[in-house]
């Protein structure tokens, strides 16, 4: 193999780097108009009356919708959302009307223009008071709040409880945070004169998209082409389709002119979805040994005022509950009910931060209770190659054993876990935590497959067709790379097509840690099948035993030599006799199962694993916490490009870090209090730490090349493994996050660590 | 902004005819990094005055037992500047703390004033540092004021109609002098102080000289904390001390809750800086002596 684990730069990065790229926000076509929406300016409220007439004023405007101007199609998840809201708000992003003008600013005017008369409504911004009899219902005909439940269980609790020497409980709060793509949310919808639909759009899964566009707008899917241009940045918050998007199309429609909706950075802060914010109460037990005996965990998600994909996590979390270690015993029951705040969505590990830092907190106070060393624990009750978990999840490769030795020994783990550093007012600490995810897909749909078509032109040049969709992550790079391998050829003589629905095969999209995978599979399979046919053209032309022939270089070889140069070749299939295309096509479907009514079966054809030790420094004076390094192991089954793999490692570790200190989308009364780069707080580059990574190769016996998917795995146990290290270093245990120096600082003084400095 | 509410004299008196004449809430464009976030925000002016070219602006030298800064100097010069470290490190120190590279490349003293951020460092410093400020306008020519006479609250100075700053002079420190800076902020870089202190002193013949505190963050304006200098003033610096002013200092600040801290945060971090500032002060007492120097 040549170039599968090379260090092969990103193909769109010379383009990102020089400012060539154009995103969704400079694309103009002529036309076209700017598209604004006026949102609520309350949480919950009955609409009196919304008065246009000064909007329609503006100089500019081409239309302002409102509610009884469409059709208004209820869609999502739950059912729950419409385009625009017409008798009632239930959070502050609702979408009342939208403005279709010359230029932004005058739609911005004309929004403005806009006097809507409310009623006040009694609000809900807390799980708690959603669930409490009585409380005010928020979507009639949805009693008691409480769209969702989600149970699991498997082997008896009670058993393990009494097989238990030691239990431990508590409650963890997790916060709201936002995704804080580079480029804001935005699409372009234009019709042409046959009434077709093309949307150019920042969408994870066109395919699903069309379907469910065509739904809401009242069009036949084929009649939808989703564009995907190159993109700022998604981790999951394009997964669902969200109001603005239909709303485009509605203007689009009402003008008949191409419409095109940016968000402003504000309305990123306060109208993208959000990692799903909840509290988690966890019980977790051990024998004598530290051997785990049950894990009991009971969460309250907070829906917001319409589900979106935030409302499925648990579905996510139950793996991290059932099956990061062995756990004979486990259950699991979550309530998501609706709140007039912010609603969720997908966010790069799907639930799985929030599960892991519970389950890794808890792993490190049960280490405490039987006096072993954490990573002795954690050893202890980690799983082998070949297990299969109570939840019936199959490890067909799983090096989490390895992780956790690796990431143990980059770090320094047993000297720097003897004694914890003492220095005057700073003190230091290091913490371990592992991971489970998904590393093939997740099969929530009837297939969770993807399509591929290859072809050769007659200049030797390969073209792949794939239906997965490439949002920074670079499985563009990595797809090519695959094709390359098996053809013989260099990588710029491939070119990969992946961002037209009018051209490209089926994919679910892009989610689940499932590309390099499942569309790297289906990529193999067409690949492979243009290399059989062109070794037997090879074979028949030249009279020449198959079997001894090969590609390497741009060439047929035999051995060491030459037989035909590829594209050479694939003139002649095409020029003689009846003539031959080179191109072939494949559809590859994971060998997973969709989960039965309660939960069991194997999601997922492989399963991601990783261990990350963090060294923290706290300041005892301010509370102030400070990374030093992360050392990261992670069961990737095969490095396909060692500088993407880092990429993505980074990238996670910086978002898992952010979660943990800094990050979090302040809500009070339903409002968002810092909708800004300057009071959300981000972690610029001074303060990332250096990041040791090891990757764990254990050759997934399915995965492409042994590869399995990495995307988010890296974010999922940077919370745990920091406030570990802080409780090292500290003594002090925390459960909500993010570890902000105000938090650490109250929890330094409540434990008597530190002694109030105004006392 | 309108094309005619836009204009780029290139000298001071330029820059003065402009002001002098011009309409109520026109501002002065310096750096913009402010300015800028206003107008991005939505926020109008019936004029600007951009002041980039004036090079009256731009002066930076020991002049008349003082140094002496152009309103017009950026943050990025301060920090490249032999002389500021050399005599005014304190003013240093809050530009080495100041936003972020980009920010500061861009940003310039007089802006910080003027602006007039109850959380400004450079104006924390200039407050402690005991700076004087020259303003000058085409109708009163020139007067000068002290930093806490010039900012008088959240956006909000004691600048005239017509009126531009053109220098700030700050005293040249002595050779026993002891400035420090310190600042909040999980990130070094970007970081709007939650709470900031900036503190001169003199220590000669083991005590304390006219010392100075600054609070940043914890007041409608940049405040000096009276009753922790007057704690330290004439007296040995010693740990029991040193307590004293930091909880002094604490309680007289003025804190508030918003969404970046606590007011009650704020003033623990008052009292635990003021105390870093003069333990670092007290060490430093102990190498000179140390060292006989």
């Amino acid at each position: 193999m040549t170039l599968i684990g090379a260090r092969i730069p990103k193909l769109d990065g010379p383009g990102k780097a020089t400012g060539e790229t154009r995103y969704l926000s400079d694309l103009e076509v002529p036309g076209m108009l700017h598209g604004v929406i006026r949102r609520s300016d309350r949480v919950h409220a009955r609409i009196v009356s919304v008065d246009v007439s000064k909007a329609l004023e503006v100089s500019g405007v081409h239309a302002v919708l409102t509610a009884r101007d469409i059709v208004n199609v209820p869609f999502g998840h739950g059912k729950d959302n419409t385009p625009l809201k017409g008798d009632r708000v239930r959070c502050i992003r609702d979408e009342i009307a939208a403005v279709a003008a010359e230029t932004e600013s005058a739609a911005a005017e004309a929004c403005r223009a806009i006097r809507v008369e409310y009623e006040d409504l009694p609000p809900v911004f807390t799980v708690e008071d959603a669930l409490k009899p009585g409380a005010p219902e928020i979507h009639a005909g949805r009693a008691g709040n409480l769209p969702f439940t989600y149970d699991y269980a498997h082997g008896d609790v009670a058993q393990g409880e009494a097989d238990s020497a030691h239990v431990v409980e508590g409650e963890f709060v997790l916060q709201f945070m936002t995704h804080c793509c580079m480029g804001t949310s935005a699409i372009l919808a234009a019709f042409d004169s046959e009434g077709r639909l093309t949307l150019t759009s920042l969408t994870q899964v066109p395919f699903l998209y069309r379907r469910d566009m065509a739904a809401i707008v009242g069009m036949s899917p084929e009649d939808i082409r989703v564009i995907q241009p190159p993109i700022g940045g998604a981790f999951g918050s394009k997964l669902d389709i969200y109001p603005f998007e239909p709303i485009a199309v509605h203007l689009a429609r009402a003008t008949r002119r191409p419409v095109r909706i940016v968000f402003s950075r504000h309305e990123e802060f306060v109208s993208s979805p959000t990692r799903q914010p909840m509290r988690v109460r966890l019980r977790s037990g051990c024998d004598g040994k530290g051997r785990l005996t049950f894990r009991d965990a009971q969460l309250w998600l907070d829906n917001g005022g319409y589900t979106s994909w935030g409302a499925t996590t648990p579905f996510v979390m139950m793996q991290t509950f059932s099956s990061l270690y062995r756990v004979p015993h486990a259950r699991f029951h979550t309530k998501v009910a609706y709140t007039n705040n912010p609603y969720s969505g997908s966010f790069r590990g799907y639930g799985n931060l929030q599960a892991t830092f519970a389950v890794e907190s808890q792993l490190d106070l049960l280490a405490e209770k039987v006096g072993v060393d954490p990573l002795e624990l954690r050893l202890m009750n980690s799983q082998e190659t070949g297990e299969k978990t109570g939840q019936g999840l199959e490890f067909v490769s799983c090096g989490l054993r390895d992780c956790l030795e690796s990431a143990a020994e980059m770090s320094g783990w047993r000297a720097k876990r003897a004694s914890p550093a003492l220095k005057g007012n700073v003190r230091r600490g290091v913490g371990m935590a592992s991971m489970l995810h998904v590393g093939g897909g997740a099969k929530i749909y009837r297939s969770d497959g993807c399509g591929s078509v290859v072809s050769i032109d007659d200049f030797g040049k390969v073209t792949l067709v794939t239906g997965s969709t490439d949002i920074g992550q670079g499985s563009e790079t990595v797809l090519a790379q695959m094709v390359a391998e098996v053809l013989g050829v260099a990588m710029d003589r491939v070119k990969v097509i992946n961002s037209d629905t009018d051209v490209k095969p089926w994919d679910v999209g892009v989610h689940a840690s499932r590309t390099s995978y499942v569309a790297g599979n289906s990529a193999l399979l067409a690949a492979n099948e243009a290399k059989a046919k062109l070794l037997t053209a090879a074979a028949d032309l030249y009279e020449l035993p198959k079997g001894e022939l090969s590609l390497s270089g741009g060439f047929i070889m035999r051995g060491a030599e030459k037989v035909d140069a590829l594209d050479k070749l694939v003139r002649t299939l095409h020029f003689t006799g009846k003539g031959e295309l080179l191109v072939t096509h494949s559809y590859f479907e994971p060998a997973s199962v969709k989960q039965d009514a309660g939960f069991f079966g194997n999601v997922s054809p492989t399963y991601a694993f990783g261990t990350h030790a963090v060294e923290v420094e706290v300041e005892l004076d301010t509370g102030q916490v400070r990374v030093l390094a992360v050392s990261a192991a992670h069961d990737v089954g095969k490095v396909l490009n060692a500088m993407s793999l880092e990429g993505q490692i980074e990238g996670g570790v910086v978002m898992g870090l952010g979660y943990s200190l800094t990050e979090e989308l302040k809500i009070r009364e339903g409002k968002v209090l810092n909708p800004s780069f300057r009071d959300y707080h981000l972690l610029t580059a001074p303060e990332v730490p250096p990041i040791h990574f090891k990757a764990i190769e254990t050759e997934d016996p399915s995965g492409p090349f042994g590869a399995k998917g990495v995307g988010e795995a890296p974010a999922i146990c940077v919370a745990a493994a920091v406030a570990n290290a802080v409780h090292h270093a500290t003594g002090v245990r925390f459960t909500e996050l993010p570890l902000t120096p105000e938090r650490v600082l109250n929890g330094l003084i409540a434990a008597g660590v530190v002694r109030d400095p105004l006392a | 902004m309108t094309e005619q509410g836009y204009v780029r004299p290139d000298n001071l008196a330029g820059a003065l005819d402009a002001l002098a004449d011009a309409p109520e809430g026109t501002r002065v464009l310096a750096g913009g990094t402010d300015l800028m976030v206003h107008l991005r925000a939505g926020k109008r002016f019936p004029r600007l005055v951009n002041v980039a070219r004036v090079s009256e602006l731009q002066a930076l030298r020991v002049w008349g037992g003082a140094l002496e800064v152009g309103a017009g100097v950026t943050v990025a010069r301060l920090l490249r500047d032999a002389e500021v470290r050399r005599h005014a490190a304190l003013l240093w120190q809050a530009a080495d703390r100041f936003a972020s590279p980009l920010v500061r490349s861009r940003a310039t003293v007089g802006g910080n004033l003027v602006n007039a951020s109850p959380a400004a460092d450079l104006t924390l410093a200039l407050l402690a540092l005991d700076a004087r400020v020259e303003l000058v306008s085409r109708a009163g020519g020139v007067r000068s004021l002290g930093v806490d006479e010039l900012v008088l609250g959240p956006g909000k100075t004691a600048l005239g109609a017509g009126e531009l700053v053109r220098t700030v002079r700050v005293p040249l420190a002595k050779p026993t002098a002891f400035h420090h800076f310190e600042k909040s902020g999980p990130r070094p870089a970007l970081e709007i102080s939650v709470a900031a202190v900036a503190v001169a002193l003199r220590i000669e013949d083991g005590r304390v000289v006219e010392p100075r505190i600054a609070c940043g963050a914890v007041a409608p304006v940049p405040l000096r904390v009276v009753p922790a200098e007057q704690v330290l003033a004439g007296r040995e610096l010693t740990p029991a001390l040193i307590e004293e002013a930091a909880l002094a200092a604490a309680k007289v600040v003025r804190p508030i809750d918003d969404v970046r801290a606590t007011a009650l945060y704020r003033r623990r971090l008052v009292a635990a800086f003021v105390r870093r500032s003069l333990t670092a002060a007290l060490d430093s007492q102990r190498v000179s002596h140390a060292t006989g120097s």
